[in-house]
């Protein structure tokens, strides 16, 4: 029973009934969730993916359904039938033409809107609220959020689909494919706020090996780091610049997809860790060398593959890749303020409201509030003065550490895989997530194939790891295997030599940080966290989209 | 309907005269009518093939030659072998006196006009019915001898398998052709191609397109080369399109043309100016309304003579039916559609 939320319970035989396929949502699973993220997660993100294609009038698809099914969460397309489409086609062509005539604005005015809210609610100082303001307050960041989603999917609808059909224009005009390192330099060189964070950090790591001060950031914790660094002056001036740094970004979490992990303001060792392996991998921000190169080439590229078309195929085209562009950099930005920012808002006043509940002996300990529903909250809060909410706790609690404990034995897939191929062209975003190997291990003599890849071939030592709580395993030069990536994973691209990923589709974040900062990628292999182990020596091919094991 | 002729200036032709000297004839005419340069030159009319026919007898023997093969001209081995009997008694023949005079008067003309003894011209087919390609032009013709052969070969041209199954699947009458020719001075072309007044390919009524190389025009007709392409927007008149490398032209050359080389420093320059564009597109203009539609033009800027005085004519015809126009959002609508339709 999902977390009391039987709704949400996997039916074996009515939801392989009525959906062809089910895909493991690698994004948010391993590890499982906390009750009140996937309350969130379902009532707020769930409902922004079916909002947006009924707002844009997508004929294809209703958007994405979801299930939980042994804690691990599954996710389908709801298609349209034949009617449907044929009845909101015309109305979505005249939505589309709207977009394509400017595809950059989709998201522009929502980025402007969400960047002001959500860092006016951030720099609001909840200590200092009375506990009727503060359940205000709640109420008013589970609204906020409703927003929030919408933004977050109706620019993935509305430009999604440039993507995929500049794909399909690129491969019939000049017989380009993903693969191909020419569309890598298409979509490469724009900047987003990652990227931006991640070298702030990489200068951070560069300033404390210019001040000599390498030593400090040797093996020891994060914690000890900073103990040793206060004992000289030129330390404690990096700890001050550290400082600031924590300040500005203190907003981001290691793990975006959960409630219950902490932002850098709460913890700034997560990021201290981030510049530690910076500073052992000794050299400057990665992504910084490689951008101005990427903007040239992408330029240029722009310019010969125009050239190369028929006059009358031009405007078509420009058109067409403006939109993939457009979609290819919302899909890295919307994360920080649909996801980063928006998250922590909650987490922020949860934990202010858990801490209440704590002193008022309703529950053992802050952190406890993850174990409670939206609603729940809000009643412990605004409704009764004083109530024991340990029964509850501790069955959800119970029930939490069940999932755990269960072995990476989640199938990717439920119900028929060769009906993935069809669920991924219905609906755009679910392309974004997953996709279809480009050909099977066996036939290619490789032993995992993905859907898409960044370029290079390298050979190295695997570490895997199986969510955000493992990122401290990887060490420079390593190659990353994945379950799929998140912008968290962003400062590490600088430091790995290659990277392989269970899930993901076209648009995948780890496919776009690995082509800004010029690491080869395999993304989408479906098993690559089974068939490979951390210590086995692998080559990858980012081009091909092969991996091999060598052992 | 006028008296019938033996031959017809152009100047004296106007779209009422398809039948008598066939349409690309009459097109001719329809342009020098207009005020647009044609090259000098004459028409011999399709009266004067069929008096051809009557006075030389032929009538008789083609008819057996095509009553031996009665049912059987769709075989491409019995069918071939009617055309070429009926090319090699055409061209046996010595053109009677009575057709041979006015063409005879007609070229001397022609020569006195341009000054020589024996100016150099193209001797074209031109069918009452259109039939693209089926029958045969000579270019470079010289000499009152030279001209007369050529018209024998030209009408023997309105006999090659091609034109003669065309008929027969079209229900009309594979032994009867209804041939004119135009006999038009040669323009000792600089530079020469096509102007469509729409874009064949978009189907953009906005829009022209010229394809144009060094030398006769007949490298880009024939599409051996790569020519230069221009788009020129019709309101504007902006320019914009490929030049691309041209390596070979053809010029006249003994008595036909040949292919040659293009000088080095020629390849990758324009041939043409900007300003040889926009009168072209111009020109394309009225051309496009006169006929009422989207026109195929055939051109040429000579080298004898100073800009806009070497623009010259050479051919007219309706294009093809155009693809219908869509703007670049609505074929992007299209492709994000037809994905919905075949993955």
């Amino acid at each position: 029973m999902p977390y009391d939320q039987p709704i949400y319970e996997f039916d074996e035989e009515f939801d392989i009934k009525y959906y062809k396929a089910w895909v493991l949502g690698t994004q948010w699973f391993p590890p499982p969730q906390t009750p009140l993220f996937v309350d969130f997660h379902f009532s707020l993100g769930l409902y922004g993916l079916k909002w947006a294609p009924a707002m844009m009038s997508d004929p294809r698809t209703k958007g994405w359904d979801g299930r939980m099914r042994k804690g691990a969460l599954y996710l389908s397309v709801i298609e349209t039938n034949e009617e449907e489409k044929k009845q909101l086609e015309p109305i979505w062509r005249e939505k589309m033409r709207k977009v394509l005539e400017d595809p950059w604005a989709v998201w522009e005015g929502r980025k402007r809107n969400l960047r002001e809210k959500l860092f006016n609610f951030v720099a609001i100082d909840l200590r200092g609220l009375t506990d009727m303001e503060l359940v205000d307050h709640w109420y008013e960041t589970w609204h906020y959020s409703k927003y929030s989603e919408e933004c977050h999917f109706y620019p993935m609808y509305a430009l999604g689909q440039g993507n995929i059909v500049f794909r399909k224009l690129l491969k019939q005009l000049l017989n380009i494919t993903p693969d191909d390192p020419i569309y890598s330099e298409l979509h490469s060189g724009f900047e987003n706020e990652f990227t931006k964070i991640t070298e702030e950090m990489s200068t951070l790591a560069d300033a404390a090996t210019e001040a000599g001060l390498q030593e400090g950031f040797g093996e020891a914790r994060p914690d000890e780091v900073l103990a040793k660094l206060a004992t000289s002056e030129a330390g404690r001036q990096w700890i001050e610049q550290f400082n600031q740094f924590v300040q500005k970004y203190g907003y981001m979490r290691r793990r975006q997809e959960e409630l219950c992990t902490p932002t850098w303001w709460e913890d700034n060792t997560q990021v201290l860790a981030d510049i530690q392996r910076f500073v052992a991998a000794g050299k400057g921000s990665r992504s910084r060398e490689v951008r101005p190169r990427l903007v040239e080439r992408r330029k240029q590229r722009e310019e010969e593959i125009l050239a190369k078309l028929p006059q009358e195929e031009r405007e078509t085209f420009r058109k067409l890749m403006a939109c993939s562009q457009a979609s290819s950099v919302y899909s890295e930005e919307h994360t920080l303020y649909c996801e980063t920012l928006t998250y922590t808002v909650v987490r922020l006043a949860a934990m202010e409201l858990g801490r209440r509940f704590a002193a008022k002996d309703m529950i053992d300990s802050p952190d406890d509030v993850m174990f409670l529903h939206g609603d729940e909250i809000a009643h412990a809060g605004g409704v009764q003065e004083r109530c024991n909410l340990r029964k509850i706790v501790n069955k959800r609690r119970e029930e939490y550490d069940g999932y755990r404990k269960i072995e990476n034995d989640h199938p990717l897939i439920l119900g028929d895989p060769t009906k993935l191929g069809e669920i991924v062209d219905a609906d755009v975003i679910f392309g974004v997530m997953v996709a279809p190997p480009i050909a099977r291990p066996e036939d290619v003599g490789a032993t995992l194939v993905g859907c898409a890849g960044a370029p290079g071939v390298v050979e190295g030592t695997a570490v895997v790891c199986m969510g955000e709580e493992e990122i401290d395993k990887v060490y420079p030069g390593a190659i990353l295997v994945v379950p799929a990536t998140a912008a968290s994973w962003t400062p590490v691209f600088n430091i790995i030599k290659g990277i392989v990923t269970d899930g993901g589709g076209y648009l995948t974040h780890a496919l776009i940080v690995a082509r800004e900062f010029g690491v080869p990628a395999v993304i989408g292999t479906q098993e690559a966290t089974r068939k490979i182990k951390t210590g086995q020596r692998i080559k990858i091919d980012g081009s091909l989209c092969r991996v091999w094991v060598m052992d | 309907m006028r008296s019938k002729e033996l031959v017809y200036w152009i100047e004296e032709l106007d779209k009422k005269d398809n039948d008598l000297v066939g349409k690309k004839c009459a097109n001719l005419g329809e342009l020098s009518r207009i005020g647009l340069r044609v090259p000098p030159g004459f028409t011999i009319s399709v009266y004067a093939w069929n008096r051809f026919v009557d006075l030389t007898g032929m009538a008789e023997e083609m008819r057996g030659i095509f009553d031996h093969a009665r049912g059987e001209l769709d075989l491409p081995v019995k069918g071939q072998k009617v055309s070429q009997a009926v090319r090699d008694l055409i061209e046996a023949q010595e053109i009677p006196d009575e057709i041979a005079d006015p063409i005879r008067g007609c070229y001397a003309r022609l020569c006195e006009k341009a000054g020589v003894s024996e100016v150099p011209v193209a001797v074209r087919s031109a069918g009452a019915i259109s039939m693209p390609g089926a029958m045969e032009t000579y270019l470079n013709v010289t000499g009152e001898a030279d001209v007369l052969k050529k018209i024998l070969r030209v009408w023997g041209s309105a006999y090659t398998y091609r034109a003669v199954i065309y008929r027969h699947n079209h229900n009309m009458s594979a032994q009867h052709a209804s041939i004119g020719i135009a006999v038009l001075q040669l323009v000792d072309a600089k530079a020469a191609g096509v102007l469509m007044t729409a874009n064949p390919t978009s189907g953009d009524t906005g829009e022209m397109v010229l394809e144009s190389n060094w030398g006769l025009g007949e490298s880009v007709v024939s599409g051996v080369i790569n020519p230069d392409r221009f788009n020129v927007g019709k309101k504007d008149l902006t320019i914009t399109g490929t030049i691309n490398t041209k390596l070979k032209k053809i010029v006249p050359a003994g008595d036909g043309t040949e292919m040659i080389d293009v000088p080095i420093e020629l390849q990758e320059l324009p041939s043409l100016t900007d300003d040889e564009v926009r009168q072209l597109v111009r020109d394309g203009l009225r051309i496009e309304e006169h006929f009422g539609g989207p026109t195929d033009v055939e051109w040429a800027y000579s080298a004898g003579s100073p800009f806009p005085e070497n623009l010259y004519f050479l051919q007219a015809r309706p294009m093809k039916p155009l693809p219908k126009y869509k703007d670049p959002i609505e074929k992007i609508l299209d492709m994000m559609l037809g994905e919905l339709n075949s993955p």
